[in-house]
């Protein structure tokens, strides 16, 4: 259960920290109230048709109770798969089902940074992600059958007879050391075939096929050199980009179409291009509407509206991004004319499900074109130069749109226009949650924190290396003070420390010390007696009468004391001269010593 | 009588053995499938394929290349079961990858490819490395000790199970599993000791509480290697030899013992008679040699010039011997599943060897007579063992070895009443159909009165699982089998009772042994 809390909130904090936005509150309490429920039920033994009727209650007073809008929308799409994700992970053969929704969580990290589905568009963070998620969900599997092993053991059918004692007396030298390269390998197995299968699987979202096919009629026109074939740029899709997933959360990536090579400049009429700014004014769903005001009667406006409200930034006509008029009419564009060719600014990303946070700079910025300069006509139709993708562009900050609830407008930008294909046409309409602007762009916090947060993990790592190359120096120092104490200590100290520095050799050697119940030592341990007769290494047994003497308070001379300290030495090289090169370096650092 | 239980017919456990095969292979080829053919862009999944096909090719050829290895080593019949490596989960597992993967490309969902991929890739790689690590080689230098300790004890005495386990492999990642059941109806021990104890010596112990009274030889323990996804398992072994260990029944304190010698001859005045100070002792006869000196009467001895001894008034010399049969002849016992005839044989050899023990208490010589085993090649046959109250070990070692047995009749135990002065008395589950002879008289156990309900299933409420979530007992096919079992054994509880119907019985002179609290006490049928 603590497996897969840690991978729960995991995803869920990294989620926040890079990318964030407004309905990740909805998120986690979604996700943290499912998996409560989920946990809170499983524990109570519940099957798991009462948990979906549970669900379906929740769901049905929640139809009453909830607000409408993005965030119930969310809470809702968390909570139903949080709660049988976290009744899956402790029930019996659902493992990699309980995995599937602590997964989505990582994911919507590990997409938003990915503009196509395929391993090389994964970015480091990405990558490392998708390693940690691979590694989690193992560590998870192993986790989980490790209780269900303990569950063999103590519940069941028939009646069980209680484990009282299952201790090693001795174990093999150096197996620490292949247990170790054992992780380490599954951890790249996991990692490797995560990294090069999975990516090919994941696909583009639906709305985004029909761009694809255009892509691939482009690119057959641009290969056949038949520019003719081409859409024109006032029909043309930004190419964008979306890797499905669960949460329609993120994940957004824009282009812009390049002239000769995505569309053709067709001659058109700037009342088309009004009435294509007019819908891009409402840009929903997909998030995004163009509206070139071919004409320059227009003004363009270019990203995303709440509430019918222009905001954000204008074309001014001049190639340059304005913000939008205060009090434009939602009903179309009534904004600065165009006072010269469009040159070369991007349309910012406008996409809704994009957050601020990874805006157009993250995505693959389209090759450069070469815009010839703009014949000084008055007609911008004759001399309209078609946007030319930058290679930055600043997001626009829309700050009403972070709290305001999506619009409702009836079709979204791409539907407009008249001789739009069947394909787009009948383009699944996206959720009310797409159409939220994403919030206010924090891409310095967002870097600010990923940075902290690589430091955060360079530091642990560092730290744990450091003390497994210390643990060398450790050793060195607590046999040094075992054999000649680096203070005064009394004898029966001394005597304890000789035992000790035998005990780390025969650990050395793999022999144990049977700390469990049932031995004839007072505190119910395995006597030293009992241990060096079992052990039988010479001058053990030595030893072992002389610290029952002093455990007993039987008086120890200097003799004794001496005679203990170099029986005790001579067991420990003994001991540890028994194993081999590799069972010695595994003794380095192994901890505790004995 | 039921056969033995598996809750599935031959022809289902067939073909889900073959269902669990196939899980092997079929899932990811499902999954390829599915990969290639739900793409309406021909294009568009060709570099899945690309890397996952040739990946998917090594996996297969490897897999098949260290199963048909381990087939070629395993016995004739056991190579089927090479091909068992996935456990339920890990079936589960493979199944849940190709339904994630489908779901996938249905959706969209880039996490359920992910989860597809990461469960194939866990599967195959935990099938690849138990099969190819967990071979005949982790068994080579292995030393299981098995004892349960201690070897001989009374009925009530706690037992515990000791397993030492030294050289034995257990390979990263995997996990040794043991599991036994000392006695038929004991308790179940269960083990799983990690890698750390590779050739390492473990020491295992299991807690068995008390067990009924019995000769026992306990099956080896059944073994198997799992990785620590529990994904994949080997094939059962069966490792070392039986384990013997003796139980000895701890006798009964039964009341009213003397009666079933009889109202006649000295027997009736063995009551000792209450007498004043002055009055002296009337049994009193010359001392011979032999006769215990303490019983000199020194008074008398000088009154009469001679030695004179008391006689002993507790003893009646009457009847001074007697034969206690214990009647433990039943047919096809061997067959059934329920506890109750193993409870009343438990029952009545305590109260046989508590009747002994009560008569020898009184100065009674007993002789106990059964059926039990004599060895291993002669078989069933008839055991005598004299009862001595102050050296019973013998006779609770012949209690021990008693089990319920199809070879001897009681009428073989009995001597002919013309050979056989003494009184007999027979301890049987009910009384004689026919008459019995003359000097023989009967003791019966009801089988109701000393036998308990078999256990019932596991009352399950239609909101909560029977057992803690998480355990593989929720499953519905061993849910089945379990309630299958427990049918069995009330089934043959019914056919055990018919057994031991007293249809037809002559209750005369039979005594009637009644549970009294910790006691048994006899009184007389008729």
């Amino acid at each position: 259960m603590i497996a897969y809390w840690l991978l729960l909130v995991a995803g869920l904090s990294i989620y926040t920290f890079v990318v964030g936005g407004a309905s990740t509150q909805a998120l986690w309490i979604g996700a943290l109230a499912g998996s409560v429920l989920g946990h809170g039920l499983a524990l109570r033994d519940v099957r798991l048709w009462f948990v979906i009727v549970v669900l379906l209650g929740a769901g049905y007073l929640g139809l009453f109770v909830s607000p409408g809008g993005v965030a119930a929308r969310t809470f809702w799409m968390a909570l139903v798969p949080a709660t049988l994700c976290a009744y899956a992970s402790l029930a019996d053969r659902w493992s990699l089902a309980a995995c599937w929704f602590p997964a989505v969580t990582w994911m919507l990290t590990i997409l938003d940074r990915t503009p196509a589905p395929s391993a090389h568009a994964l970015d480091g963070l990405a990558i490392a992600l998708l390693g940690v998620l691979a590694v989690a969900v193992v560590v998870f599997l192993r986790v989980r059958e490790t209780r269900r092993v303990k569950l063999w053991q103590t519940a069941g059918a028939s009646a069980l007879a209680p484990v009282v004692k299952q201790v090693a007396l001795t174990e093999a030298p150096g197996a620490a050391v292949f247990r170790t390269w054992w992780s380490l390998a599954v951890t790249v197995c996991a990692f490797g075939a995560t990294m090069f299968i999975a990516p090919r699987l994941w696909q583009l979202e639906k709305f985004h096929r029909h761009e694809q096919q255009q892509a691939e009629q482009r690119r057959r026109a641009v290969a056949a050199n038949d520019l003719e074939q081409l859409p024109c740029c006032q029909d043309c899709a930004v190419p964008s980009s979306r890797v499905g997933e669960y949460l329609d959360l993120g994940r957004g990536h824009d282009g812009a179409p390049v002239p000769g090579q995505d569309c053709r400049v067709c001659d058109g009429d700037g009342g088309d291009g009004g009435a294509i700014a007019t819908a891009g004014g409402y840009t929903i769903g997909y998030g995004r509407g163009y509206g070139y005001d071919i004409d320059g009667t227009g003004g363009v406006p270019t990203t995303v509206v709440a509430h019918g409200d222009p905001v954000g930034t204008w074309y001014d006509g001049t190639g340059h991004v304005v913000a939008a008029p205060s009090g434009a009419p939602s009903g179309g564009p009534s904004g600065g004319e165009i006072t010269g060719p469009i040159t070369a600014d991007t349309p910012p990303s406008t996409d809704a499900h994009e957050p601020a946070s990874r805006p157009t700079a993250a995505a693959p910025a389209p090759a450069p074109v070469t815009v010839p300069p703009p014949a000084p006509a008055p007609n911008a139709t004759a001399s309209y130069v078609p946007p030319t993708p930058a290679p930055v562009m600043t997001p626009p900050v829309a700050p009403q749109s972070q709290t305001a609830p999506p619009p409702s407008p009836p079709e979204p930008a791409r539907g407009t226009p008249p001789h739009l294909e069947p394909a787009a046409a009948t383009a699944p309409t996206p959720s009310p949650g797409a159409g939220v602007a994403p919030p206010p762009s924090h891409d310095g916090d967002s870097s600010h924190v990923l940075e902290i947060l690589l430091w955060l993990i360079t530091g642990a790592l560092t730290f744990q290396v450091l003390s497994l190359a210390l643990r060398p120096l450790r050793r060195a120092l607590v046999l040094r003070h075992l054999r000649a104490p680096f203070w005064s200590e009394t004898v029966n100290q001394r005597v304890s420390n000789a035992w000790q520095l035998a005990l780390i050799g025969l650990r050395d050697a793999g022999y144990r010390f049977d700390r469990s119940a049932g031995g004839d030592a007072p505190d119910g341990h395995e006597s030293p007696r009992e241990f060096a007769k079992r052990v039988g290494i010479a001058g053990l047994d030595r030893c072992a009468t002389i610290l029952e003497r002093a455990r007993y308070g039987v008086a120890i001379d200097a003799g004794d004391l001496a005679d203990m300290q170099a029986t005790a030495d001579a067991v420990y090289r003994d001991a540890h001269g028994r194993v081999g090169g590799l069972a010695r370096v595994a003794a380095q650092v192994r901890w505790p010593l004995a | 009588m039921t056969a033995p239980v598996s809750g599935f017919g031959d022809g289902s456990r067939a073909a889900l053995a073959w269902w669990r095969r196939a899980s092997l292979f079929a899932p990811s080829l499902l999954a390829a499938w599915i990969v290639t053919e739900a793409s309406g862009h021909p294009n568009e999944n060709a570099s899945v394929l690309k890397v996952a096909g040739p990946l998917l090719v090594m996996v297969y050829t490897l897999m098949i290349g260290l199963v048909s290895r381990r087939v070629r080593d395993a016995e004739p019949g056991q190579r089927l079961q090479q091909l068992d490596v996935l456990t339920a989960t890990g079936r589960s597992t493979m199944w849940g990858s190709a339904l994630a993967i489908g779901l996938g490309q249905a959706t969209g969902f880039a996490s359920l490819s992910v989860l597809g991929v990461l469960g194939f890739t866990a599967t195959y790689g935990a099938v690849i490395w138990t099969i190819s690590m967990c071979g005949p080689r982790v068994w080579r230098d292995a030393k299981i000790a098995r004892q349960i300790l201690p070897e001989s004890c009374t009925e009530g005495d706690p037992l515990r199970e000791d397993i030492r386990v030294s050289g034995l492999v257990v390979p990263a990642g995997t996990r040794w599993f043991a599991a036994g059941r000392a006695t038929p109806h004991g308790l179940v021990t269960r083990y799983a000791v990690g890698s750390e104890a590779s050739r390492a010596e473990v020491v295992l112990e299991s807690d068995l509480g008390e067990i009924s009274r019995g000769e026992f030889r306990a099956p080896p323990l059944t073994m198997w290697f799992g990785d620590v996804l529990g994904l994949t398992r080997t094939p059962l072994v069966s490792w070392g030899a039986d384990c013997a260990f003796t139980v000895l029944p701890k006798p009964a304190t039964v009341d009213g013992a003397r009666d079933l010698l009889g109202l006649g001859g000295d027997a009736m005045t063995a009551v000792q008679t209450i007498r004043m100070p002055t009055e002296g002792t009337f049994r009193i006869r010359e001392y011979t040699p032999g006769d215990d000196t303490r019983r000199i009467h020194w008074v008398r001895s000088l009154q009469a010039g001679e030695l004179v001894v008391r006689l002993p008034d507790e003893i009646p010399p009457a009847e001074p011997a007697v034969r206690l049969v214990l009647d433990n002849h039943m047919h096809g016992t061997e067959w059934l599943s329920c506890r109750a005839h193993h409870q009343l044989l438990d029952a009545m050899v305590r109260t046989w060897l508590g009747i002994g023990k009560a008569l020898a208490d009184g100065g009674t010589r007993v002789t106990l007579v059964t059926a039990a085993q004599l060895s291993h090649e002669r078989g069933m046959g008839k055991v005598e063992r004299a009862m001595a109250p102050r050296a019973p070990r013998e006779a609770l070692g012949l209690g021990a070895r008693v089990t319920w047995q199809s070879s001897v009749t009681a009428a073989a135990l009995l001597l002919p009443p013309e050979r056989c002065a003494m009184k007999q008395i027979v301890v049987a589950t009910r009384p004689p159909r026919e008459t019995p002879p003359d000097g023989v008289s009967y003791v019966v156990l009801p089988e109701g009165a000393w036998t308990t309900a078999e256990p019932l299933p596991i009352a399950t409420h239609f909101a909560t699982l029977p057992y803690p979530i998480g355990s593989g007992d929720n499953r519905f096919e061993r849910r089945r089998v379990e309630r299958a079992q427990v049918d069995a054994m009330w089934l043959d509880r019914i056919a055990f009772q018919e057994m031991t119907s007293w249809l037809g019985v002559d209750k005369r002179g039979a005594f009637v042994a009644m549970r009294d609290g910790n006691r048994v006490r006899l009184q007389g049928l008729s």
